[in-house]
């Protein structure tokens, strides 16, 4: 996330000067063609029309698309709308699976890679097996937890011989929503704390040790410091992955109990792509995207409080 | 992937503004989206489709029990039209309803489709759907021989977009055993009826025998028994907060306040399958899933009993349409008309699905009147059904009003006049929003 | 710069309490096996389960192991032309790798430019670039909707294809990796008469494959694992990708599990027998696009 420092961007401007004379602008342009067509038509295009749209009132194949300005905006923060109620409810349940989920898939995976930065026989084979449920998507880990979870006939209340409505429930069903999510994604954060970990020096805990430092206080004052970068980039990516689930609860919960579990994203695609409403719909995006900017904001400054060295 | 390449061509600016034309090209397409062009109505064409092999792609909601039966129609139109060949696809209709549209504009949609009575207005306005006046003109179909109501509500703003297959309406279904061994044997006919068979059944041990879940067709059924509607019949004025609204919805909160039926339910087919419930307020779709799924039941069904002071039920139709993508030439077309009507007048395999066919001849058939639902199509029934009216974006409506006001009131504990309250005010802003887009 | 290798011995300090103390050793072996039946005995269930017959999937009473084991819901699934699980597994494949490759040329060939050829505002548009990565995806999803629309690409291979791969990330990725290669070989090169497109052919991109192996790596799993997006843009049965068509057949089978389970099964193995090969590499370009990301 924080990829080009501004060190970064001077030194490789410094660096490339004398090369500069000899290629025209135009080789670099049919280098970056690809790129530009693309971003022009996927990234840059879409912007603006999420803005455009939800300044508007905008129902997909009908013939008037009139301005209305911050109208969108104004009936959702009024909520006095069954719209803008059932949007902030997603905002509520989106808010409620990042507070339980991100936190765990933020410590949770840095105890694993502690645990697999050992060295012990079959460490390669352990990190793969971790990681495995990563790669067999969201579809599949829906399916297989819905089933798990199932009341009646799930192998979670059957073995531990207890009845609970995991997915159609409160709080169970987050309960259940976190836990899939754990098992899902925990080996995903950990191959990358791993990392991370490997290129923290040794000599740092090896001089720590003589210095007599135990366990805890090595791991807050050479691995936190040591991977402050990678533990900021966890952080924002889970965060942002949290509040972009969508899978999950359309799956193991399906949006149950009534709509409780449907999240944001949830409504905003079932309001645009189903309701046809373009207008609404572009507002909430822009309302989640403003929300997720001002968190990863939040994000990059506590770090930058808690004295996170920018290497 | 190796360096031993022949020396690629050095970038030119020619290529270069290739290049950025076609983008520039891409990103001009993209502004323009959304207002179709108005669709022109299909033109009537003689006879039977003969000629180059047609495909053609129909699209149904029909997942459930009904689903086998219409797949049985196809086969039978495909075998006697060997220049036809109509591919069926059968989607949760929620699914369906979401991609018809960019589907029919992209090409890859259906050439004809199932859709609900209450639909064809929303995707009539969005010119997804065909005007089927001279269609059914040239074809001679006049309504005739049609139930009126599902014939009558096919129209909007002047033009026909559908012709119907069948209609439903609101049901009750009882367990015959266990209302004779109450000493009620059934169908219950009215509010007092619907007291006595309930303490009959409870003092015979059965302590919740009705479940009331939030179905929004029940609600619309007691509405329209308590002299109330959910919009005007112009579809400008929403009135599903009316004083008849609210009786209506309080009737279905108090069958759970007072412990006639749990709180919760989302499934009422299951108990009344296993026995722990003996009255059922369902439609006729249920009729399939009974026979299928509870073979040793003993059930029989009739049309809902008259809570209110008038009677009422709720009524929908699923109705044969024809999209812009069917007008892509004229043998697409001929051949998409031909498979409506050999289908609309061959309709009798759809009995099997447990609905009322909308045509009479089909009614009269001895298999029609032998079927469960026989007993749903009197004229009694077609009189006072209360179809929902043409309103573009009538679900979207339906789903952020009175839908979701039977939820909150039934399943959330929500006060059903204040639930009804605020649906009112949201349909009646999004219609006027409809209403304001439509121009 | 240099790729770190995940299998280099540990740190020696960490490893020499376990050696020294015994019943630490054996806290961390018990934790390992442990974690592992965490991780497997779902997997072990999802396998169980599809060989169960109707009856005993739909059993109150649990067993671990089908009693009678059957692979009547894989006849079932596989007999099933409305649902073509194997057809979806190929969408899927297809659309990851083609997904997968056109980021790896849209995001190299732009950040060779970006870092090492001429061009005025190159800082302004490498800044336009970064700015984009902090813009949430949420925002991109009707926009795309309605120009996948608009440009008649619903429903096709395209849609899945295309609209994601002007990520920022990936080109701020390899032109970071770009920017720390010693310019003394295209020198070299350009002195030999290398046009710009030899050079970023013959000595950029072969240097850089570490960078672009995490890319290629981290567009397929984005593309495999994506789920909203599909859902929505695909509308006919055959063109269904895996995450899109398990949520259709969860929908018609709601508690049919030993079919849900076989399906499950199905869209599985593959990609776990890729994994099992490829772990290594596909573990690294995870760790990788975190660490130098």
């Amino acid at each position: 996330m924080t990829a080009v420092s501004s060190t970064e961007l001077s030194r490789s401007r410094r660096d490339s000067k004398p090369r500069l004379r000899r290629s025209s602008p135009w080789t670099a342009l049919a280098f970056l063609a690809p790129f530009l067509v693309i971003f022009t038509v996927f990234v840059i295009v879409p912007v603006a029309s999420a803005v455009w749209a939800s300044l508007h009132r905008w129902s997909l194949g009908l013939p008037g698309t009139p301005w209305v300005g911050g109208a969108n905006y104004a009936e959702l923060f009024a909520g006095s709308t069954v719209m803008s109620v059932e949007f902030w409810k997603g905002m509520k349940a989106t808010g409620i699976f990042t507070a339980l989920s991100a936190p765990l898939l933020i410590t949770l995976p840095l105890g694993l890679a502690m645990l697999l930065h050992r060295r012990f026989p079959g460490r390669t084979f352990f990190r793969a097996l971790y990681f495995a449920p990563y790669v067999l998507g969201v579809a599949v880990i829906g399916l297989l937890w819905r089933y798990l979870l199932d009341r009646q006939l799930g192998p979670v209340n059957q073995i531990l011989g207890i009845d609970v409505a995991w997915t159609t429930t409160l709080p169970a069903g987050w309960v259940s929503l976190v836990v899939a999510t754990l098992w899902w994604t925990i080996g995903f954060n950990s191959v990358i704390y791993l990392a991370a970990l490997q290129d923290v020096p040794k000599e740092l805990y090896e001089a720590a040790t003589v210095d007599g430092a135990g366990p805890l206080r090595r791991f807050t004052a050479i691995t936190v410091p040591g991977i402050t970068r990678v533990l900021q980039f966890v952080v924002a990516i889970t965060i942002i992955a949290s509040a972009n689930m969508y899978g999950q609860s359309a799956l193991i919960t399906q949006e149950q109990p009534g709509s409780d579990t449907r999240t944001a994203i949830g409504y905003i695609a079932e309001t645009g792509i189903q309701g046809f409403d373009i207008g609404a719909s572009s507002a909430m995006s822009m309302i989640l995207a403003v929300t997720l900017m001002l968190l990863s904001g939040i994000v990059v400054l506590g770090f930058r409080k808690l004295g996170g060295n920018d290497r | 992937m190796s360096a031993r390449r022949r020396p690629a061509t050095p970038a030119s600016r020619r290529t270069f503004l290739g290049l950025l034309g076609s983008s520039a090209l891409l990103a001009a397409c993209a502004p323009s989206i959304g207002a179709g062009t108005a669709q022109e109505p299909a033109r009537y064409r003689e006879g039977e489709y003969t000629g180059p092999r047609q495909r053609l792609q129909f699209w149904n909601p029909f997942t459930g029990g009904d689903g086998p039966a219409m797949a049985a129609m196809v086969d039978a139109f495909n075998a006697a039209h060997p220049d036809i060949e109509v591919v069926m696809t059968s989607l949760v209709a929620d699914d369906m309803y979401t991609k018809v549209m960019p589907a029919v504009g992209a090409g890859v949609g259906p050439d004809i489709a199932i859709m609900h009575l209450d639909q064809l207005a929303t995707f009539a306005a969005r010119n997804t759907l065909v005007p089927l006046d001279e269609v059914v003109e040239g074809l001679g179909v006049d309504g005739e021989d049609f139930v009126p109501a599902a014939w009558d509500n096919g129209v909007y703003r002047g033009a026909r977009y559908g012709i119907p297959l069948d209609l439903f309406t609101m049901a009750q279904y009882w367990s015959t055993d266990a209302l004779a061994s109450a000493g009620t044997p059934g169908p219950v006919l009215d509010a007092r009826g619907y007291t006595e068979t309930v303490a009959a059944l409870q003092s015979n041990g059965l302590a919740q025998p009705f479940w009331v879940p939030p179905s929004w067709q029940l609600f619309v059924t007691l509405l329209a028994q308590f002299g109330g509607r959910l919009y005007n019949p112009e579809g400008t004025v929403a009135e599903m907060g009316s004083e008849a609204g609210v009786q209506a919805l309080s009737w279905m909160v108090e069958q759970i306040d007072r412990g006639v039926s749990p709180g919760g339910v989302t499934d009422p087919r299951t108990p009344f399958k296993n026995g722990t419930a003996a009255l059922l307020a369902d439609l006729p779709a249920a009729i399939p899933d009974l026979q299928l799924t509870a073979p040793d039941l003993e059930w029989r069904v009739a049309p809902f009993p008259q809570i209110g002071p008038q009677p009422g039920v709720f009524a929908n139709s699923h109705n044969f349409v024809l999209t812009g993508q069917s007008q892509r030439d004229a043998d697409a077309a001929h051949a998409s008309q031909t498979f409506v009507d050999w289908v609309s007048r061959n309709s009798a395999p759809w009995i099997a699905g447990g609905n009322t066919p909308a045509r009479a001849s089909v009614r009269e058939t001895e298999e029609f009147r032998s079927s469960p639902q026989a007993a749903l199509a009197t004229e009694g029934v077609f009189e006072v059904a209360a179809f929902l009216p043409q309103i573009p974006g009538s679900r979207e409506i339906a789903g952020n009003s009175f839908q979701r006001a039977v939820g909150e009131a039934v399943l959330g504990g929500v006060d059903p006049a204040a639930a009804l309250a605020f649906a009112q005010e949201t349909a009646q802003a999004e219609l006027d929003d409809v209403n304001e887009l439509l121009g | 710069m240099t790729a770190t290798t995940l299998d280099r011995p540990a740190a020696p300090v960490a490893e020499k309490p376990a050696t020294r103390r015994p019943p630490r050793r054996i806290a961390l072996g018990i934790t390992l096996v442990l974690l592992s039946v965490v991780f497997v005995l779902p997997l072990v269930l999802m396998v169980s389960t599809s060989f169960k017959s109707v009856q005993e999937a739909n059993s109150l009473t649990f067993t671990l192991l089908p009693q009678q084991p059957t692979t009547a819901a894989y006849t079932e699934i596989l007999g099933n032309d409305r649902l073509p699980v194997l057809r979806w597994l190929g969408n899927s494949l297809l659309t990851a790798v083609l997904h997968s490759a056109l980021v790896v040329v849209v995001a190299t060939t732009a950040a060779y430019a970006l870092a090492r050829l001429h061009l005025p505002f190159r800082n302004a548009l490498l800044g336009v670039v970064l700015a984009t990565m902090f813009v949430p995806g949420v925002i991109f999803l009707i926009p795309h909707f309605l120009i996948v629309n608009q440009l008649g690409w619903l429903n096709s291979y395209a849609s899945l294809v295309v609209p994601s791969a002007a990520g920022a990330f990936g080109v701020v990725l390899v032109r970071q990796f770009f920017a720390g290669i010693d310019p003394a070989f295209e020198e070299a090169a350009r002195i030999d008469g290398a046009n710009a497109w030899q050079v970023f052919r013959r000595i950029m991109v072969p240097l850089a494959m570490p960078a672009i192996a995490t890319l290629a790596v981290l567009a397929f799993l984005s593309s495999w694992n994506d789920f909203l997006w599909p859902v929505f843009v695909l509308f006919s049965t055959d063109m269904l990708t895996l995450p899109a068509g398990l949520a259709q057949l969860q929908g018609e089978y709601a508690s049919r599990y030993d079919l849900l389970m076989a399906g499950a099964v199905i869209a599985s193995v593959p990609v776990l027998a890729v994994f099992v090969f490829a772990q290594r590499y596909v573990i690294e370009g995870v760790s990788q696009g975190g660490v130098k990301g």
